[in-house]
């Protein structure tokens, strides 16, 4: 259970390895300035800035050595301001930090202290600080630390200049020295971390900056500024002591001519002599100018000094005078540069106050970054050759669709792989409200293949003006016949679309030069004959046109629109046209002229990827009508696995999202399933056992729970510690009952820890009962639900066993969703579904979503399984809720089936956060399909009483092979988390057939591959680029009234954490609280009252419902709420009782015949939303039946709304089933809607279901006076009812009539029409009574 | 009691309906006495119908129709207890999922139908009681189960 300790670590010491080394020079030139250069100002006459040039120049060639590539730095100056601003600010930090640094024992001599000394403690505190620098980051974040370090160092300086003693020297001093520590590191770092893509250059470049500026500012500059402070220190004494040593000196030369070198003189001529000229040269000046100037005066006293000649006054007088100026120019230049303080300190704290609005500092990835930066110091031309190739940018391109015949969706989608790899990434919609300037904005161009007659004004002017200030619009095919109501696109288009033939031809090049179509190859396709009308020849140019008959057609062309560029070309009716190489060169070609720019010459493709050989081929199948597995010619060879931030490179997000590392291989592996505790701290199931492991529980298994930490929160893991290990296939955790709860198949295991070391002290099995012969088939995606249980998914091993009162047998519990409590003392098998599931997503208003195999990306429970099963109903199975179940793909895949669909949706998320846009809260859905290397999107909304998906393409796909996303969650930050497999195979099954001896099925089923990786494994993080701040949040040692206030907190994430703590606290003293959030009737602009909501589910928790008179009653004055999901809340948590019932119809949630008076459709009272009302029939049928209940559900269902709903015609029977067969009797007898068959239907499926629920009761006297009333009803309605008691009526158990029931029936089938005259025969049938109905 | 004969054919069903054959006593190998079709639903797992019935003794021929997007096959186990047995047997061996080497406690199989295929098996119904069919491709048959009934 080590603890294995990981990057940030590795980082710090790497950085300190840099600093040192650059120590080095900085170590020479101290010497330098402090050893030999004051002599040598001495000896040379120099002024201080000439003395700091030279002291500098010590500096240069170590930044020159690093600063070799200028040509790429001029690249990245040019795209990269940010990079610019850090250039520039380590410039005046530098100013800062060396300058004063190399200054400070000469300045501090001058002024009589021991300046050495204090140098020594400054750099003595700076090895100190700058080896403790990981927790002042963890705790202030990179760009905070910049800013307190300026503010540190612009004071340490100030305070450094008004030093008189030791005491105030060394305090000033250790000011300074806690500032300047960090800057070196921390500049280095935030350029490394935040710009990772200037790749070793940009630390090069930052740290050539810093030894640059200290050679070429920062010790000159100040050299500069004492020379000025020194010249305006000299007293009027000056002048006297200068003529003085005119008259004298000259004695001086002479004696020491006599002496001939004599050294007992103790002096020497030639400095003598010098002091004597610099002299004169000064007193020259004063002739003619009256006054001396104070720069060569000084020079000149500093010889004067410098000669030392014994016993001679002049030279102490001189000293006296140059000391005390020196000490004050000096500590006043270090004044002036304190100032420069000033400008770090806004630069800084803007920028933290900005890393603070959106969320927080972000490493990009720093990993490489650190180690980039101990090879560019190591190796400088090293980097020369690992500078990466210039990026270009990709093209975001909109592609508008519809859903016509031209199927654009499908024609895009053969486009999507090609255009990636050129660096182009295709965004489908077909919604034309997307063509609005905020969405536009996104994007490089608009691609047009779409259909739609008409366009409003402010979507045609969104996308006018988006062209004429720039933006590259692309017209294909059918889109010249589309916006009919506007005359501008037509004009924008430069022709519409006539009228057309069709045909296989090629076109004829008029402009083959022309950037926009040189080079692509001309092809031959079938396609229909366009021809146009409404030319608008105004700067337009025919590329090509179709030659027919002598007459040329223009086909192609371009056009300028204001400053942007329009691309059209007739061709590209179907895939025969799409399908072309020449094409889709056509399409690119064109898209990149109207782009314009570099977009014509330049191609982001990325990381190189490189092919290797396999040892073992990947599969490849055949599509229908070839059988299921069957082989087509396998691959030999695949990509090679990449480093984790090229994989990143070569996903395709939305515009403005970005995706960083969060922990990657080794410090883990396969991470299957992750959550995050109350400290935020992640908790992942890491499995090495998945697939092909499976072990007895003798035998300790090799997958582990670990909780993998970011300490320093610079957004990557660099504390992995292992809470539990030994498991065997391990695939789910949620937190709940005190502990975390982990499925591992048979068993559902509980771990605690009791002494809080992070380590698993309780291990317990809390039920037994999921198959795992198939690996793939089991529990996933544990969550913490509103109803305080715990939700869950299996696949088909589904489960077999007895937890607390509920036993399942065989066939009883197969794939679907589960929910327990945490104690493990029920289990409830909630929803089936049609085969393997994965996915379990909660939305914010408390419905459950999921996803399932095989072509059902999307799902959701809208009635439990229970209500079906009370009324001896077959389980429903959920339906996929998705418009399309294609997957969007931007490489070649392998799939078994399900060609081109959803096959695997492992992960089934909603959006509950509010860090990215609006359009996402509460109804984007994300659904990771990792044999297609995707994370697809689905727009959830509802649909009456159901949900509807739409399928919005994908949220990430990559291009790497191997990419693998198997989990998606919406973290505690609110961005969304991805575990990637990063493996090539993540299939399951079948196994390949006759593909030369390989494979072997392992004992999970999944067959076995070497090319089933087990070294890569991958977090990451997806964020919005200008996502609001997420405030750091735990609530691990919360106080109640901070867990109460979390439930309002804007990420349901913490609501339901915070929900979770109070119910596992089980103290009731926050009820009043409680009751106060749930009392509050507000609704967001999403419809929502998410703090009410979990306030009512915290009270259900903690039982205070109905134990409490004041939850009771906050429960009951919910059902008034306007928030829909309130109210179903309080629905499903009130106490079925009397009282519950006269509260539905007081809240008019249902129709309430005696006090509304109903009459028919209008005037009806009855909640507005379906949900609420199917839920509140589920509490009818839940409660003993009553005339005035059956009088209202007879009401709801003849409501077309309800009629037409998709699940109220399947909650009306259970709620009917309650009451007696008379409201069967009176449903039949009510009017249908002509024209509406959608409602004739619905009331249809209620009657049959309603008849089967009466006739499985094998009553005769029931069903015949059921049958009895058929004359008189609604035929459809009488139709449904027969066939329902022939479905019904258990099968081999004929009735017994007397006579009177047999001429009831006779009479009842007289006259019947045919289509009735079958269904008594099917029930006769079903009797074993052939004759039932005929005359005797 | 007779020896089951397992006749499985391969082959795209034919689009006209089969009539009930008549029961010819004494020429048990080619003549039908039933004809049953069966199907796997379109992407559930699950046989539709659910349940079927047959006269123990009577020759019954089962239409099975995949309108799945998974293969499937059909198979009438002898014994419910010997289900988990025969599905990890099904699951080691892949091809048409059906454990040959236990097919003593099988009263019939059919070969895997790819999806959108049809296969039949001929089978004498067993003794007079409940039974369960199954597909065994990998998995299936914790969900994808039907009761067979031989009546008296």
């Amino acid at each position: 259970m080590a603890e294995s300790s990981s990057l940030s670590d590795a980082k710090r010491k790497r950085l300190l390895v840099g600093i040192c080394l650059a120590l080095i020079p900085t170590g020479a030139s101290f010497a330098l300035v402090s050893n030999i250069l004051m002599p040598l100002k001495q000896q040379f006459i120099v002024t201080n800035f000439q003395v700091g040039l030279i002291g500098g120049a010590a500096l240069w060639g170590m930044a020159l050595s690093l600063l070799i590539p200028v040509g790429e730095m001029f690249r990245y100056t040019r795209t990269k301001p940010f990079f610019i601003l850090m250039l520039a600010m380590m410039a005046v930090t530098t100013s800062l930090e060396v300058g004063p640094m190399r200054w400070v024992p000469s300045v501090l001599q001058s002024a009589g202290l021991y300046g050495i000394l204090v140098l020594v403690w400054i750099s003595g505190w700076m090895v100190v600080l700058r080896t403790q620098a990981g927790h002042a980051v963890e705790r202030l974040q990179p760009k905070g630390m910049l800013l307190v370090a300026a503010v540190l160092t612009g004071s340490g300086l100030f305070l450094l200049s008004f030093a008189t003693s030791m005491l105030t020297a060394f305090a000033a001093a250790t000011v300074f020295a806690w500032g300047v520590a960090f800057f070196f590191p921390t500049m280095v770092g935030v350029v490394a971390e935040k710009m990772p893509r200037t790749g070793s250059l940009g630390i090069v470049l930052t740290a050539g900056m810093w030894l640059g500026m200290a050679g070429a500012i920062g010790v000159p500059l100040l050299g500069t500024l004492a020379d000025r402070y020194l010249a305006q220190s000299l007293p009027a004494s000056t002048a006297d002591v200068l003529k003085q040593v005119e008259q004298t000196f000259p004695n001086y030369v002479l004696r020491a001519q006599l002496a001939d070198g004599q050294p007992a003189l103790g002096y020497r001529e030639r400095e003598v002599a010098d002091a004597l000229a610099a002299t004169r040269a000064v007193l020259a000046v004063q002739q003619q100018t009256v006054s001396i100037d104070n720069d060569p005066a000084s020079n000149a006293l500093r010889a004067i000094v410098g000669t030392a000649i014994p016993d001679e006054p002049l030279v102490s007088d001189a000293n006296n005078i140059l000391q005390p100026a020196e000490a004050a120019a000096g500590q006043r230049s270090f004044r002036s540069v304190a100032l420069a303080a000033l400008l770090l300190v806004v630069v800084f704290g803007i920028m933290f106050a900005g890393d603070r609005r959106r969320g927080g500092y972000r490493a990009v990835m720093i990993d490489a970054a650190a180690a980039a930066l101990l090879l560019t110091l190591l190796w400088p031309s090293f980097t020369q050759a690992q500078a990466p190739a210039p990026h270009a940018e990709r093209l975001r391109v909109l592609f508008l669709g519809d859903n016509g015949h031209h199927q654009p969706t499908a024609r895009a989608k053969q486009l999507l792989p090609v255009m990636a790899k050129d660096g182009v990434d295709l965004f489908y919609t077909d919604d034309r409200d997307d063509l609005n300037p905020s969405e536009l904005a996104r994007y490089h161009a608009v691609m047009l293949y779409n259909n739609h007659l008409t366009v409003t004004r402010p979507q045609i002017s969104a996308l006018l003006d988006f062209v004429s200030k720039g933006g590259g619009v692309v017209v294909l095919h059918c889109a010249s016949a589309s916006f009919q109501n506007s005359e501008e696109f037509a004009k924008l288009v430069g022709a519409v679309f006539k009228s057309h033939g069709t045909g296989t031809f090629s076109t004829v090049r008029l402009a083959p030069d022309h950037p926009a179509i040189k080079g692509v190859p001309t092809f031959e396709s079938w396609d229909e004959t366009y021809v146009h009308a409404r030319h608008n020849p105004v700067d337009r140019t025919v590329l090509e046109v179709r030659r027919e008959n002598g007459r040329d057609e223009p086909y192609t062309w371009v056009r300028t629109y204001g400053k942007g560029r329009m691309f059209y070309t007739a061709w590209g009716h179907d895939e025969r046209t799409w399908g072309q190489p020449g094409f889709q060169q056509l399409v690119e070609h064109g898209l990149r002229w109207a782009v314009g720019g570099k977009a014509l010459t330049q191609m982001a493709t990325g990381p190189k990827t490189t092919l290797v050989d396999l040892a073992v081929p990947l599969p490849t199948y055949k599509l229908p009508p070839s059988p299921w597995n069957t082989l087509d010619a396998p691959l030999k060879q695949a990509q090679a696995a990449l480093p984790t931030r090229e994989s990143l490179e070569l996903m395709t997000l939305r515009p403005h999202f970005s995706v960083t590392p969060f922990a990657t291989e080794p410090s883990i592996g396969n991470i299957i399933d992750f959550t995050w505790d109350a400290r935020g701290r992640m908790w992942a199931v890491e499995t090495n056992d998945y697939p092909n492991t499976v072990l007895p529980d003798s035998v300790p298994g090799h997958d582990r729970i670990l909780i993998i930490e970011d300490t320093n929160r610079d957004g990557l893991a660099d504390k992995v510690k292992v809470f539990a290990e030994g498991l065997n296939l391990a695939t789910s955790i949620a937190f709940a009952n005190g502990g975390v709860i982990v499925a591992q198949a048979p068993h559902m295991l509980f771990f605690k820890d009791t002494n809080g070391d992070d380590k698993a002290d309780v291990r317990k099995i809390l039920f037994t009962g999921f198959p795992r012969n198939d690996t793939h088939g089991s529990i996933s995606n544990l969550r913490y639900g509103f109803d305080n249980q715990v939700w869950g998914s299996v696949g088909y091993n589904g489960f077999r066993g007895t937890v607390g009162p509920s036993t399942y047998a065989r066939g009883q519990f197969g794939a679907g969703y589960f929910r327990f409590p945490g104690d493990g003392s029920n289990l409830e098998y909630v929803a089936r579904t049609s085969n393997n599931t994965w996915g379990v997503a909660l939305s914010e208003d408390n419905f459950v979503f999921g996803s399932t195999a095989n072509n059902r990306p999307s799902n959701f429970v809208h009635i439990p399984l229970r209500y079906y099963r009370a009324m001896g109903a077959r389980d429903t199975t959920l339906p996929d809720i998705s418009d399309r179940q294609d997957i969007f793909p931007v490489r070649d895949i392998q799939q078994v089936d399900q060609f081109g669909k959803y096959t695997a949706g492992s992960a089934h998320e909603l959006y509950t956060a509010r860090a990215f846009p609006s359009e996402y809260w509460n109804r984007a859905a994300f659904v990771a399909e990792p044999t297609a290397h995707v994370i697809g999107m689905f727009d959830i909304t509802d649909d009456g009483s159901a949900f509807a998906a739409k399928n919005r393409w994908s949220f990430m796909a990559s291009r790497d092979q191997w990419a693998a996303p198997v989990q998606v969650k919406v973290g505690p930050d609110g961005a969304i988390w991805v575990s990637d497999f990063y493996t090539l195979v993540a299939q399951h099954n079948p196994t390949p057939k006759n593909m030369g001896g390989c494979c072997e099925t392992g004992t999970g089923a999944a067959y076995e591959t070497p090319n089933r990786d087990r070294l890569h494994g991958r977090i990451y993080r997806i964020s919005y680029d200008s996502a609001h701040a997420a405030p750091a949040m735990r609530l691990d040692n919360a106080s109640p009234q901070q867990l109460v206030h979390a439930l309002t907190n804007d990420n349901m994430f913490w609501r339901l954490t915070a929900q979770r703590l109070l119910v596992e606290r089980g103290k009731t003293d926050v009820v009043p609280a409680l009751i106060e959030l749930a009392r509050n009737q507000t609704i967001d602009d999403r419809g929502l009252n998410p703090a009410a909501l979990h306030a009512l589910w915290t009270l259900q928790g903690l039982g205070a419902i109905p134990g409490n008179a004041g939850a009771l009653k906050v429960a009951r004055e919910a059902l008034y709420s306007p928030a829909a999901s309130v109210r179903r809340a309080a629905l499903m948590i009130l106490p079925r009782n009397q009282q519950l019932l006269d509260d539905i119809f007081a809240a008019n949630i249902l129709p309430d015949r005696g006090s509304s008076g109903y009459t028919g459709d209008a005037g009806v009272l009855e909640d507005a939303d379906a949900h609420v009302r199917l839920e509140a029939l589920l509490v009818l049928s839940e409660l003993p039946g009553s005339a005035r209940e059956a009088a209202s559900i007879l009401d709801v269902m003849t409501l077309r709304a309800n009629a037409r709903d998709p699940w109220i015609p399947d909650a009306v029977p259970m709620a009917a089933a309650r009451q007696g067969p008379s409201l069967l009797r009176d449903l039949v007898h009510r009017q249908v809607p002509v024209n509406d068959s959608m409602a004739v239907s619905g009331l249809k499926r209620a009657t049959q279901k309603i008849a089967r629920f009466h006739a499985a009761k094998a009553d005769a006297p029931t069903v015949v006076e059921l049958i009895s009333v058929v004359p008189q009803a609604t035929p459809p309605l009488a139709l449904a009812m027969l066939n329902g008691i022939a479905e019904g009526w258990p099968q081999e158990t004929p009735p017994q009539f007397n006579a009177e029931q047999r001429a009831s029936l006779v009479t009842a089938a007289r006259g019947a029409s045919p289509e009735l005259a079958d269904a008594f025969g099917r029930i006769a049938a079903r009797w074993g009574l052939p004759e039932a109905f005929k005359t005797q | 009691m007779r020896f089951p004969v397992l006749v499985a054919a391969v082959g795209v069903c034919s689009a006209t309906a089969v009539a009930p054959a008549r029961a010819q006593s004494g020429a048990a190998h080619v003549a039908i006495d039933t004809t049953i079709t069966v199907r796997a639903r379109t992407s559930t797992l699950e046989f539709d119908p659910p349940a079927i019935a047959a006269r123990h003794g009577t020759r019954v021929r089962i239409r099975f129709s995949n309108m799945g997007t998974l293969p499937h096959n059909f198979v009438v186990v002898r014994d419910d207890n010997d289900i988990d047995e025969l599905a990890a047997a099904a699951s080691k061996m892949g091809g048409d999922y059906v454990p040959v080497a236990l097919k003593a406690k099988m009263i019939a199989y059919s070969t895997l139908a790819s999806p959108g295929q049809t296969v039949e098996v001929t089978f004498v119904m067993p003794p007079a009681g409940e039974y369960t069919y199954v597909c065994l491709m990998s998995g299936h048959a914790n969900s994808m189960l039907g009761r067979l009934r031989s009546l008296r």
